[in-house]
């Protein structure tokens, strides 16, 4: 229960707060945009790279960009949309187990759609559910039952096999063929992970089978909240006896930046940054684990329509994409495409992904209820815990008394 | 039109004696018309027990999707179809009950004893049943006296069996069927006057 009368005066202090870092940050911009426009042209880029190389030898813990071969300042727009070409989109629901419902089990749902673009055909559509019940799913080693970060993992594998199995069936189908997530594509996972080693190696040679066939990946990143530009711009700013581990733990005066308000006022609508990569130690794994072409490279792409205010998203590719700028320049014009679909500027495929994917609360509760019966079939008999009965009287809806 | 089909057009979604809903997929739309006959026929597949009625409305409800879709400036043919064959956003009919094949084989004009039930297939009725259907005009009085637009779907649904007959019966087929409206009707003038027009044949 909330008491919203004791909320008035926080909430004013809020939208205060709120005004007050507005006018900070429109300080930050500004000073960010200078220094964008110092770094810009092609001619800075060796003073650029050589800075991040600093930073990389001494140890300092840079995690922003380094760019790749188009200058900084750079801006570029799509291709012209292809008459045709095949997009296949992949995304991952779950229902966690929970402690006090018996028996214990955990869901991965996965759906898939794949767009015959240009060909007037319906897309075609997959949901695959798996139903995970075994204890050695079920529980960790010692450590009770199996944390939601793991669950995440294995999600997270899940969608990419089924991104890559579709994706291979479609090999023979118009060109480009490209795959999209709705996630980074840098994938990270946790030590609580006990078959991280298993799970990376599924992933890279899922990466691979998508080599293999010429496919453009792309990882889709909605409203970002990444600073990896504005990191590179606060390394340039400093004096080179200042690139300390300290000094790069944060944004120094950039803080509080992100890197879509910089480029949100430098950006048409349908055209992209420059080409750049992150320099964290889960990039460096790619590369060394996989192989160059697993590298996982970036750019921010203005979905808005024309007249609208920009909406940048964060695209994710492998290098194998970077080097064929055609493919980029494809990919950038069909993602752009998809995101004019709705007006809310996301792709209509992945939302279609997630549509597919999502278990709502109500099926899960048919789920529950299909494993109970199957279970008094089998003579069993299935008990919820005495704190979730409670739970459930106590949130349950309110009904009217009626006599008659 | 209205030739007999032998997919149903939809399911049973709700009923009452009265009347009953069916849910359709939006592409079988086409098939659709307001005033047709239509047959929900029980699952064991007799023809006893089968309930006719006359499609009084079709229902197309919305989701927070295709209002984004409406909204959009582009939207590409593959969009639609998705939208048309894999979601499940379905054509709502409303039928209203107004006979039903008896034990015996024949067409009562009457509610039936008791509703389809939900699922049950819902069928465009062939021309042999229409004409079978209208051959007596029971079912007039049912129509006009329920609460959906009466005239209109009368005339809808006599305009469409007429069509089932040789073109030269066709006349005397809607003037018999104005005669007995104008017996139902003839102490509401508004309302028979408006029917007539709506049937008055085009030729003759």
């Amino acid at each position: 229960m909330l008491e919203f009368h004791k909320l008035t005066g926080q909430v004013e202090s809020m939208s205060e707060y709120l005004a007050g870092q507005e006018q900070s940050l429109e300080d930050k911009l500004e000073l960010a945009l200078t220094l964008l426009n110092d770094y810009a042209d092609e001619k800075a880029l060796p003073r650029i790279r050589e800075r991040v190389q600093e930073a990389i030898e001494r140890d300092a813990g840079y995690r922003g960009a380094s760019p790749l071969d188009e200058p900084l300042g750079g801006t570029y727009g799509p291709a012209p949309l292809p008459e045709r070409a095949t997009l296949v989109a992949t995304d991952g629901s779950q229902i966690y187990p929970r402690r006090h419902r018996e028996p214990s089990y955990y869901l991965i749902n996965i759906g898939t759609m794949v767009i015959h673009h240009g060909s007037g055909e319906a897309p075609e559509v997959f949901s695959e559910p798996y139903l995970f019940y075994e204890q050695e799913y079920l529980y960790l080693q010692d450590e009770g039952l199996t944390p939601n970060a793991v669950i995440d993992a294995r999600r997270t594998i899940y969608e990419m096999t089924a991104l890559t199995e579709h994706t291979w069936l479609c090999r023979d189908r118009a060109r480009p063929l490209v795959a999209l997530l709705d996630n980074p594509l840098l994938f990270f996972m946790s030590i609580e992970v006990p078959e991280r080693r298993q799970l990376r190696d599924i992933y890279f040679s899922s990466m691979n089978n998508l080599l293999e066939i010429g496919a453009g990946l792309a990882g889709y990143i909605d409203k970002p909240d990444s600073t990896f530009i504005v990191r590179l711009l606060h390394l340039l700013s400093l004096p080179e006896d200042a690139i300390t581990r300290g000094a790069l733990a944060t944004s120094g005066s950039l803080e509080g930046l992100r890197d879509i308000q910089v480029f949100s006022t430098l950006l048409k609508p349908g055209w992209r940054t420059a080409l750049l990569v992150q320099m964290s130690p889960q990039n460096k794994q790619f590369r060394q684990q996989g192989s160059e072409m697993h590298e996982i490279a970036f750019f921010y792409l203005n979905v808005a329509a024309q007249g609208e205010r920009a909406r940048l998203a964060r695209i994710e590719i492998p290098m194998w994409v970077v080097r064929d700028r055609t493919l980029v320049a494809e990919m950038q014009a069909l993602i752009y495409h998809q995101c004019q679909q709705l007006t809310k500027r996301y792709p209509y495929i992945l939302t279609r992904a997630d549509e597919l994917a999502v278990v709502k609360g109500d099926e899960a509760r048919q789920l529950d209820r299909m494993i109970r019966v199957a279970m008094v079939q089998h003579g069993m008999h299935a008990e919820e815990s005495e704190k979730q009965a409670t739970k459930k009287i106590a949130r349950g809806r309110k009904t009217r008394f009626e006599v008659g | 039109m209205a030739n007999a089909v032998d997919e149903p057009i939809g399911r049973v979604l709700r009923a009452s004696t009265q009347g009953f809903s069916a849910g359709a997929r939006v592409h079988q739309i086409d098939t659709l018309a307001f005033g047709m006959l239509v047959r929900a026929q029980p699952r064991n597949e007799e023809a006893q027990g089968a309930v006719y009625g006359l499609l009084y409305d079709i229902h197309i409800d919305d989701d927070p999707l295709v209002r984004e879709l409406v909204l959009a400036d582009t939207t590409s043919e593959e969009m639609i179809r998705d939208q048309h064959y894999h979601r499940l956003v379905p054509v709502e009919m409303s039928i209203l009950s107004i006979g039903f094949r008896a034990y015996d084989g024949q067409i009562r004009h009457a509610l039936p004893p008791r509703p389809p039930l939900s699922l049950d297939p819902v069928y465009v009725c062939s021309s042999e049943e229409i004409r079978e259907v209208t051959s007596r005009f029971d079912y007039f009085r049912l129509v006009l006296t329920s609460q959906v637009p009466s005239e209109q779907l009368l005339a809808a649904n006599l305009l469409i069996a007429a069509g089932t007959l040789p073109e030269n019966e066709q006349y005397d087929f809607l003037v018999r069927a104005g005669r007995e409206v104008a017996r139902l009707l003839g102490g509401d003038m508004a309302r028979l006057d408006n029917l007539l027009r709506l049937i008055y044949p085009s030729t003759q």
